[in-house]
C-alpha cells in the first residue's frame, strides 16, 4: 500500500456534534460536516465523493446515499459510492479514498461518513445492528454481537484470572478523556462502581461497559501532495491497511486477533517504525473487553496484562501510549459509519496540535477500526 | 425472513447438518460452500453430534424483533463432542443452574414466528442433558 | 380388526415438558375450593415449544428404540387439535425434522383425543397391508383451557410417538393382536373456526360420551378376540381426569393394579391427543415379554380406538435406548400462574 507514488494528505476535516440530533436527518449531519470541511480547504471542489454508511438501507430504507448527499451539497458532474463494512465502513471508505489518491486516479478526495442511530426504536436497532453478523445462523438464532462479546469477555477473565473491574476501567478512561471535547456524546465521568452496577447487557457486560446509539457526520478532505495549501493543517495519511480473519469460530485462539496482529507487524515494518516510535493511539473499543484484546494483539502488553498500562496511567495524554483522547467509541460515541472517520479527525487534531486533551509534541499516531470481533481489522497511520 | 431463505436451510438448522471436506477431515457449522482450507467444493453433509460441553455462557437482555418477547435468553458457546464449536441458544434452563462444563443436547424448538399469519421458525437449541451421558 | 400381514410396535418414544404448575395454584387464582380438584398438577410447555417440536423429541425416542433409519419410514401422521397450522401439516415439519422426507405419507389427524390411535389405526393398516414398510404415529398436543374454566385444570401438553412395522423383521416390542374403532356423531365437546378455547357441555361428556364410546370398544374388542380383563396385565384408558379412567376400568373388571402404570393424568394433566399413548409408553417402560395390554383412548366428538397388543422379546433391549415416560414426569420444575400465563401467551389473544 505505501509503495507507490503519490503522498495522501488530510487537508480538511469537519465534524458534527455527536448525540440524537432528532431534528437533522442523515443528508442534513452530512451536509454538516461536509460544508465545515470545505471551508477549511476554501470550498475546494473534491474529484470524487465517497461516502461511509452503514445501517442507513436498514433504518432509513435508503440506499443510494452517496448520490443523495452529493446532490444535496450540489457536489454533481463528480462520480459518488458508498462503502459499507459494517462497524468498519468509514475505515474501509478511507481505504478506498486513499487508494484513489495514491493511484494518482484523483487529487482531492471527499470523504463523510454518517449515520442516524436515533430515528426508530430500539428493538429495531438491536436488529439493524444484528445485521453485522450472519443472519441465517447467528442472528436467525438469537445471537447477537453482544452476546459474542460476553462470551469472550467471559474466557478472557476465566484464562487470564482478569479481574472485571480492569476491563471496565476502559470506559471510565474515554469518559474522563471526553469531558471537554467539544464534538463527545457524553460529557459526565464514570467511576468503576457506577459502570459494574449498571444493568447486564449480555453477562457479564454491564450497558455502561458498551458504545451508546450514537447519531453524526464526520468529513475529511484527502488530497495528493500537490494539492496542499496550508502545511500547518494537513496531516499525512502514512499508511492504511485492511485485513479480514477467519470467523470466530474457527479461529485457534478467541482471545488474540492475529491477522492485526500480522497486520502491525506489517505496518512497522512498511513504515519502519517500532511500537514505541507511536505517540498515540485511538481504538476501536466497541466493548471494554476489547480494549486489552486489541493492546495485547498489537504486542503493547503481554497477553492477560492488557489492562496494566491504564492502571499505569500510560494511557493518560502524556502517558508513554496515549489513548482515545477524545473519548473513544465509548464516550466520544459510536455513529457506526463515520466512527473511524471521527477518530482519524481526532488524530489529525492531535498531530495539529489542536486537541483539547493534547499529547505534547506529536509525530505519529495510529488509529485501529475494526468490526464484530475482529473480523475485519483496520490501522492508519497519520505522521505530522 | 420469507419462505425461500428458510427452506433453503432448513435441513442445516432443524438437523444439526454441517459440510465436511473429506480431504481436510474438517467439518463447518453454519455450513460453507468450499473448504477454506483446500479450496474442495465437494463438501458432505454430515450429521453433527447432537450432544457436548458448554465452554460458557451468557443471556441476552436485548434482543432483536424476532426475538423481542423472549428476553432474558441464554446464549451458549458448545463444544460438541466431536470438536465442533457452535454457538447456541439453551433452553429449559435457568440461569441459576447454569456451569461452565455442564453437558448440554440438542433439542427442536420453536424459534419465533412471523406475527399472526407469518411463517413458524423452527431452529435447533441446546438443553442440560436430560440424562447424565 | 386385523392386518393381511401382522404388525408390530418396533419402537416408541414420550416427550413431557419441564415445567408443571400445581392445581392448588391455578384455583388460587380463581377462587375454586381446594377440595373438588380434578388432579394435582399438569404439564406446561414452554415459549419455544409445540405441537411440532414435542412431536420431534417424541419421535425421536421412538426411532432410537426401532433401531430404524429415518428414511424406511413411509407415513408421518400426527394426531393434535393444536396444530401448528391450521392449513399446513404439522406432520411435514416433523417429518423433515426427523429425516424421513421425502419418500414419505405425511398428515395431520384430528379427532380430539383419539388423533394419536386414529393415526395409530392407519399406520397399522398401511404397514399391514403391505403397502410400506414402517409408519410413525404421534399424538401431540398443548391443550387449551379458557382461563378460569374447569378444563383449565386439566389442559396439559405432551407428545407420544409409536412406530409400526411388520412383525418380524425388526425387533419387535409388542404385537398388535386386534383392534377396534367405536365412534359416533355424539357433541359433547368441540371447537368451532376461529375460536381459541373448546366448548364442552359439562356432564355429558361423561356417560353418553366417554364411558359409552371407551365401553363399547373394549368389550367389542374383548368380545372379537375372546379375551376377558383378567387376560390383561395392563389397561391404559383416556386420562381427562384422574376419575374418569378409574371408573370406566372398574367398570369393565380392570383393577387399579392393571390400571396403575398407566395412569398419569394426576401428575402431567390431560395431553389431550397424547394422553392414552402416553399411558401406552408408560406401560411398556415397565412391561414383561409376555404381558397383554389393553389400550383404550377417547375423542370427544365422539369415538374410542381399542387396541390389544403382546409384549414381545424386544422390549428388554429396546426400552433402555431412550429416556423412559417416568424419566420425562419426575424431571420437573414448578413454575406459577404468573409465568404459565407467559409461557401460554401464544394462546391468550
Amino acid at each position: 500500500m505505501s509503495n507507490m507514488e503519490a503522498e495522501v494528505y488530510i487537508t480538511g476535516v469537519g465534524l458534527t456534534k455527536i448525540h440524537e440530533h432528532w431534528n437533522k436527518s442523515l443528508k442534513h449531519l452530512a451536509f454538516e460536516a461536509i460544508d465545515q470541511c470545505l471551508k477549511e480547504v476554501n470550498y475546494k471542489r473534491p474529484d470524487v465523493i465517497v461516502v461511509s454508511n452503514a445501517l442507513g438501507s436498514f433504518l432509513q430504507n435508503q440506499n443510494s446515499l452517496s448520490g443523495l448527499i452529493a446532490e444535496n451539497i450540489s457536489l454533481i458532474d463528480i462520480p459518488n459510492l458508498k462503502v459499507e463494512v459494517g462497524e468498519l465502513s468509514g475505515a474501509a471508505a478511507l481505504n478506498v479514498a486513499y487508494n484513489f489518491i495514491k493511484s494518482g486516479m484523483y487529487k482531492n478526495v471527499l470523504l463523510v461518513g454518517v449515520e442516524k442511530t436515533s430515528d426508530k426504536l430500539p428493538i429495531e436497532y438491536n436488529t439493524a445492528i444484528a445485521s453485522f453478523l450472519d443472519n441465517e445462523y447467528f442472528t436467525y438464532n438469537g445471537i447477537t454481537p453482544s452476546a459474542l462479546y460476553a462470551i469472550v469477555y467471559k474466557l478472557y477473565m476465566k484464562k487470564f484470572g482478569v479481574k472485571q473491574e480492569h476491563i471496565a476501567q476502559f470506559a471510565s478512561h474515554d469518559h474522563k478523556m471526553a469531558m471537554n471535547v467539544d464534538h463527545s456524546q457524553y460529557k459526565f465521568p464514570l467511576p468503576v462502581e457506577k459502570i459494574l452496577s449498571s444493568p447486564i447487557l449480555a453477562d457479564p457486560i454491564r450497558l455502561f461497559e458498551s458504545y451508546p446509539v450514537s447519531d453524526g457526520a464526520a468529513a475529511i478532505m484527502l488530497s495528493s501532495k500537490d494539492q496542499v495549501e496550508n502545511k500547518d493543517y494537513a496531516v499525512k495519511l502514512d499508511y492504511v491497511s485492511l485485513s479480514t480473519d477467519k470467523s470466530l469460530l474457527y479461529r485457534d485462539d478467541f482471545l488474540y486477533f492475529k491477522s492485526l496482529h500480522s497486520s502491525f507487524e506489517r505496518l512497522k515494518l512498511a513504515s519502519k517504525i517500532e511500537n514505541k516510535d507511536i505517540d498515540f493511539i485511538e481504538i476501536h473499543d466497541s466493548y471494554t473487553i476489547a480494549s486489552p484484546l486489541i493492546l495485547e494483539s498489537m504486542g503493547y502488553t503481554e497477553r492477560g496484562k492488557g489492562y496494566v498500562l491504564l492502571i499505569e496511567g500510560q494511557h493518560e495524554k502524556d502517558g508513554v501510549l496515549p489513548m482515545n483522547t477524545h473519548g473513544g467509541l465509548k464516550a466520544r460515541g459510536h455513529p457506526i459509519g463515520a466512527t473511524a472517520i471521527y477518530q482519524v479527525i481526532e488524530a489529525t487534531l492531535q498531530l495539529r496540535e489542536k486537541a483539547r486533551n493534547q499529547v505534547p509534541n506529536p509525530e505519529i499516531g495510529l488509529v485501529h477500526s475494526m468490526s464484530n470481533i475482529a473480523d475485519q481489522s483496520a490501522l492508519i497511520l497519520l505522521k505530522r | 425472513m420469507g419462505s425461500p431463505s428458510y427452506w433453503r436451510e432448513k435441513v442445516y438448522r432443524y438437523r444439526l447438518i454441517a459440510k465436511y471436506c473429506e480431504n481436510c477431515n474438517k467439518k463447518y457449522y453454519p455450513p460453507k460452500l468450499a473448504c477454506p482450507i483446500c479450496g474442495n467444493k465437494e463438501l458432505k453433509e454430515v450429521q453433527l453430534p447432537r450432544i457436548g460441553t458448554l465452554i460458557t455462557y451468557t443471556w441476552v437482555t436485548q434482543p432483536t424483533k424476532d426475538f423481542a418477547t423472549q428476553a432474558p435468553y441464554v446464549v451458549g458457546l458448545i463444544k460438541l463432542d466431536d470438536g465442533t464449536l457452535i454457538v447456541s441458544q439453551l433452553t429449559d434452563v435457568e440461569i441459576e443452574e447454569l456451569k461452565d462444563g455442564i453437558r448440554v443436547e440438542a433439542v427442536f424448538r420453536r424459534m419465533f414466528e412471523e406475527g399472526d399469519s407469518g411463517l413458524i421458525y423452527y431452529g435447533t437449541k441446546f438443553r442440560p442433558c436430560l440424562f447424565s451421558k | 380388526m386385523k392386518t393381511f400381514y401382522t404388525v408390530s410396535i418396533i419402537g416408541y418414544g414420550a416427550y413431557v415438558p419441564l415445567r408443571r404448575i400445581k392445581a392448588i395454584e391455578i384455583a388460587r387464582i380463581w377462587g375454586k375450593s381446594e377440595k373438588v380438584l380434578p388432579l394435582e398438577e399438569k404439564s406446561v410447555a414452554a415459549l419455544d415449544e409445540d405441537t411440532a417440536t414435542m412431536a420431534v423429541e417424541a419421535a425421536y425416542n421412538a426411532i432410537l428404540r426401532a433401531k430404524i433409519q429415518p428414511n424406511e419410514i413411509g407415513a408421518v401422521f400426527v394426531g393434535t387439535e393444536s396444530k401448528i397450522y391450521t392449513v399446513k401439516p404439522t406432520a411435514t415439519v416433523v417429518a423433515e425434522a426427523l429425516g424421513i422426507t421425502p419418500t414419505t405419507l405425511a398428515s395431520d389427524y384430528e379427532f380430539a383425543c383419539k388423533a394419536g390411535t386414529e393415526a395409530t389405526q392407519t399406520c397399522i393398516g398401511l404397514v399391514g397391508s403391505g403397502m410400506i414398510k414402517a409408519a410413525l404415529a404421534i399424538g401431540s398436543d398443548i391443550a387449551r383451557g379458557r382461563p378460569g374454566d374447569e378444563l383449565e385444570y386439566t389442559a396439559g401438553a405432551g407428545a407420544a410417538a409409536l412406530i409400526l412395522a411388520r412383525s418380524g423383521i425388526y425387533e419387535d416390542v409388542a404385537e398388535i393382536e386386534g383392534t377396534y374403532s367405536f365412534v359416533t356423531d355424539t357433541p359433547d365437546f368441540w371447537r368451532r373456526e376461529g375460536q381459541i378455547y373448546p366448548m364442552h357441555y359439562y356432564r355429558f361428556t361423561g356417560e353418553p360420551a366417554y364411558f359409552y364410546h371407551s365401553r363399547e370398544a373394549a368389550l367389542r374388542l374383548m368380545n372379537e378376540l375372546g379375551l376377558k380383563p383378567s387376560d390383561f396385565k395392563y389397561a391404559v384408558f383416556h386420562q381427562p381426569n384422574s376419575k374418569f379412567p378409574q371408573e370406566v376400568a372398574k367398570s369393565l373388571g380392570f383393577t387399579a393394579e392393571q390400571i396403575k402404570p398407566g395412569l398419569l393424568v394426576p401428575l402431567i394433566g390431560n395431553s389431550y391427543a397424547a394422553s392414552s399413548l402416553l399411558g401406552l409408553t408408560a406401560t411398556l417402560d415397565i412391561a414383561k415379554p409376555g404381558d397383554r395390554i389393553l389400550i383404550t383412548s377417547f375423542g370427544s366428538g365422539a369415538g374410542s380406538d381399542a387396541m390389544s397388543i403382546i409384549v414381545k422379546d424386544g422390549i428388554e433391549s429396546k426400552r433402555d435406548l431412550a429416556p423412559k415416560t417416568m424419566d420425562y414426569i419426575t424431571r420437573r420444575r414448578y413454575v406459577d400462574y404468573a409465568l404459565y400465563a407467559k409461557h401460554r401467551s401464544k394462546y391468550n389473544k
